[in-house]
């Protein structure tokens, strides 16, 4: 339900260098305007990050976040994962839009001095809440009328009193539905309080500045528990959440959850579709919890005992980070970390041509981890390790994971871009780890025909200097665990009910996420006959973790049974599927695990 | 929040209309609100009419029969709220059981007399058959014939007809209210415990208008509430088609084809570094697009995160 996300790499620096947005935003006004001459300004507390300007347009993306330290700026909870980033941008662009429109004076006497827009964004703490608190303004001077009559549209609301709509301030009505969904309020705040959800002012007299709260990251849930209310606020600022009864059909927004081990009605007749994927049973003191050290060793720990048994408990899981060369800053970043010699994590850290390891060598120490019946994950910068691995993981595909990704892409970024505290790094090195393990299969239409298309050859991904051949994009993504059936193994565009079951037991996946048109179009149109499916298809998946997610790029289809099946939407799955670059199986997995059952 | 202010208005409201009416006794108010607004069944018991103390002592005993716990389980008003059939029921006190199906008004009225004794198996199978013969017929999702539902029907009776009628009350008159836009839909029941008779015309000409109009305001508030939301969606909706034809649309769009028309117009094909500009706005707006979509079938909240921090 809500996806913990990187502020400046997830949502910031796709809107940033959507050149053709930004610019086209402003060009009516401006016609010379370019993407270049605007600049944001991220902040927390003191510490700052900068984002545009004329170099990230033609620069090294990777080296311009590493001047900066942007692990500075502090994670963020999105309701509806990537769906959800265009909350954001609907205030982002409304924003930007209304600052070029209604001030076009300004701004061009700023860039006529050689200047840049300056955009600033700044983080701040709302004490002892699960909140973070959001202040968007621009050095552009704005007459305090403008103010004035945002104010107005805000406290009006959207709707009058028979319903009708009020048909102005249409940009600043959808900035407030951005904010309302951001702080997941149920939509009639925004037209009852929208002066609360979206505040807007002057700041130091001359720039309109918005003001509004989006979500901390939600970690845990503990339900069948109490603590007394300060203990309660303090681990909800922390994303730790204490609940001694659930309301019925309470959707988890947390990653983890952790429930009594009793099959009291309460818990029984709770839907699994609600609940995350990753849910444990057992005592706790609560009140340790308030150590912040406490609270990320119990995530480890969860974590752990997550990875134990997708690997049934008894091997150790190597984790091989392979960056091109010592200035790579996933290098700089995990060179350091200590793991506890007891812990069933190890961590390698590998650039060919230091410390002995080449190719040959790197071979050998993953042919004999595996024969000591442990789990290798490699992650490989370049995909340069291509040719030490791909026959082992094709011999040992339940044993060795691999994904080659390239420099300023969403994995170099997950891999870069860490918490400074140790514990942390250590709790997001699990979390890579259990997303590689973990077998997703994704059945559409779309997405094969994309990989493998009927009417040419299949796509294929270069890594390096492109002198090598290139690797099946269907393949590499196997290697990530990903599966998506080639045409001639299983159509898509004319699927069969028994060939996908077929294909489903072949594969055994944990988690499975099917495009609502194809049970449409084996004729499960009713929640009852999805219901019927899913509950059948669940018996030849992976009996360690099951789940089986709807997808869909058309809302919430009348097929999917309310409250009862997972759903996320389509543009989430393919974004981190099919593009070289994009690809991520981490990301992939933060956004099903943060699917749940939906309600119409 | 919103039923305390609705008990609230019921408690100060009732005992002085029933006072003109010269009813005595007490009056149990149950009302269902729409499911969209995902409250529970607003119940609440208050003593009516000028009673004297030994009136107020039989009240006061009376009332304690009606147990939540016991009722929870089964209880007749629940009954005809689930079946959607304004169905009127009268229990009173009598030298033996028997149960007929009578009129009042245009409306059916169930009418039970029951010995002061607890109710038999035979009476209670007899009771089940009557329901179903009068098309109340269902409970929570089972037929009302089912032998579970017999033992928590057995306990309601005894305890909330039986255990009141001994105490001293001589008729139990339950009078459904029913949505004047939807009549299948109860949307709440009087059930009025009175000393004394009732006369029927006082009953159906004055008592079933005021259930009515106490009742009503509540209930379309609610509707008001629910009829707004389903507005407001709509001009969420709106708001973001027209915004997303508007931003992304006549601004990015028209400027992009344009260029590209220019490239074609020149013979020129895009650069790589135009075509990811352009790779990139349109997963921009296929995002948005799905996100669109999202909203307007389904809005992620969770408001129990913000009244936690209030």
């Amino acid at each position: 339900m809500v996806r913990t996300v990187n502020f400046v790499t997830d949502i910031m620096l796709p809107f940033v260098l959507n050149r053709k947005l930004i610019e086209g935003l402003a060009i009516s006004e401006i016609p010379s305007f370019k993407a270049d001459q605007v600049k944001w300004v991220l902040q927390y507390n003191t510490d700052k990050v900068e984002i545009g300007g004329n170099e990230w347009f033609t620069g090294n993306i990777d080296n311009l976040l590493n001047t900066q330290n942007i692990s500075v700026i502090p994670l963020i909870g999105i309701p509806g994962g990537f769906l959800g980033f265009q909350a954001w941008y609907l205030i982002l662009e409304n924003f930007w839009r209304n600052l070029i429109k209604h001030n076009v004076g300004n701004v061009t006497s700023i860039l006529k001095k050689g200047k840049v827009i300056v955009i600033h964004l700044e983080i701040t703490d709302k004490q002892n809440s699960p909140f973070w608190t959001i202040k968007l303004w621009s050095d552009v001077e704005i007459d305090e009328k403008a103010c004035k009559k945002i104010n107005e549209i805000l406290e009006t609301g959207i709707i009058d009193a028979e319903g009708k709509l009020i048909p102005e301030g249409w940009g600043t009505k959808e900035m407030l539905v951005g904010a309302c969904y951001l702080k997941g309020l149920p939509i009639m705040h925004a037209n009852e309080r929208g002066d609360q959800v979206l505040r807007c002012y002057m700041r130091d007299d001359k720039y309109l500045c918005y003001e509004f709260d989006v979500m901390k990251p939600m970690e845990l849930l503990i339900v069948g528990y109490e603590a007394e209310e300060n203990l309660q606020k303090n681990l909800r600022s922390r994303g730790i959440y204490i609940m001694h009864h659930v309301p019925q059909d309470f959707i988890v927004p947390t990653e983890y959850l952790i429930m009594p081990d009793i099959a009291h009605e309460e818990w029984t007749s709770w839907n699994d579709s609600l609940k995350p994927i990753k849910r444990f049973s057992r005592s706790l003191n609560i009140s340790e919890l308030k150590d912040n050290n406490k609270s990320l060793e119990l995530l480890i720990q969860l974590e752990s005992e997550f990875a134990q048994n997708l690997i049934d408990g008894k091997n150790t899981l190597c984790f091989i980070l392979h960056p091109a060369n010592l200035g790579d800053p996933e290098y700089q970043v995990w060179k350091g970390l200590k793991i506890d010699s007891n812990s069933k994590l190890q961590l390698f850290v590998i650039v060919f041509g230091i410390r002995g390891w080449n190719l040959q060598n790197l071979q050998k120490f993953v042919q004999e981890k595996i024969q000591q019946q442990n789990v290798c994950i490699l992650f490989d910068r370049h995909g340069e390790c291509k040719n030490a691995v791909i026959e082992i993981a094709k011999a040992h595909s339940d044993k060795l994971f691999w994904e080659p990704y390239g420099g300023s892409t969403q994995t170099s970024f997950t891999l870069s871009h860490v918490p400074n505290d140790d514990r942390k790094k250590l709790l997001l090195l699990w979390r890579i780890a259990n997303a590689a393990l973990l077998k997703v299969a994704i059945l559409d239409e779309r997405l094969q025909q994309i990989l493998d298309p009927t009417d040419r050859e299949e796509v294929e991904w270069k890594y390096g200097n492109g002198s090598e051949p290139g690797i099946s994009a269907i393949e590499c993504l196997r290697f990530m665990r990903v599966f998506i059936p080639r045409t001639d193994e299983l159509n898509l565009e004319n699927p069969e009910e028994d060939k996908i079951h077929q294909w489903i037991c072949a594969n055994r996946p944990h988690i499975l996420s099917i495009h609502a048109g194809i049970l449409d179009k084996i004729g499960k149109k009713t929640p009852d006959d999805v219901l019927k499916w899913t509950s059948s298809m669940v018996e030849c998946m992976d009996s360690k973790v099951k789940r089986i997610i709807i997808h869909s790029g058309r809302g919430i289809p009348t097929n999917v049974p309310e409250l009862k099946v997972p759903f996320v939407g389509y543009s989430a799955i393919e974004h981190y599927t099919v593009s070289r670059d994009l690809k991520s199986k981490y990301a992939l997995v933060q956004e099903l695990l943060s699917a749940r059952g939906v309600k119409r | 929040m919103e039923h305390d202010k609705e008990i609230k208005h019921y408690k100060e409201q009732l005992p002085s209309i029933f006072r003109c009416l010269g009813i005595k006794g007490f009056v149990t108010v149950a009302r269902w609100p729409f499911e969209e607004v995902k409250k529970d069944r607003v119940l609440v018991t208050i003593p009516v009419g000028e009673l004297n103390c030994k009136e107020q002592d039989l009240v006061e005993r009376a009332r304690k029969h009606i147990k939540l716990e016991v009722l929870e389980k089964f209880s007749f008003t629940t009954l005809i709220r689930e079946n959607g059939k304004p169905v009127w029921f009268r229990f009173k006190k009598a030298s033996k059981n028997k149960i007929q199906v009578n009129k009042i008004s245009t409306q059916k009225l169930l009418d039970i007399s029951c010995s002061t004794s607890t109710v038999d198996d035979d009476f209670l199978l007899k009771l089940v058959e009557t329901l179903e013969q009068i098309g109340l017929s269902q409970y929570g999702g089972k037929s009302i014939t089912n032998e579970g539902l017999r033992q928590v029907m057995k306990d309601t009776f005894n305890s909330a007809v039986v255990g009141v009628l001994n105490e001293g009350i001589k008729h139990i008159y339950f009078v459904p209210v029913s949505s004047p836009l939807k009549r299948e839909e109860i949307l709440g029941i009087l059930a009025i415990n009175s000393i004394d008779e009732v006369k029927e015309d006082i009953l159906v000409n004055v008592v079933a208008q005021v259930a009515m109009g106490m009742l009503f305001p509540f209930h379309m508030r609610e509707l008001n509430q629910i009829r707004l939301s389903y507005a407001l969606r709509s001009a969420v909706a709106a708001i973001m088609a027209r915004n997303m034809s508007h931003n992304p649309g006549s601004h990015g769009l028209a400027y992009l084809i344009a260029e590209i028309e220019e490239k074609i117009r020149s013979g020129q094909a895009l650069s790589v570094e135009e075509a990811k500009d352009l790779k990139n706005f349109l997963e921009y707006a296929k995002a948005r697009m799905d996100f669109v979509a999202e909203v307007t079938t389904y809005w992620r909240e969770m408001p129990w995160l913000e009244q936690l921090t209030l």
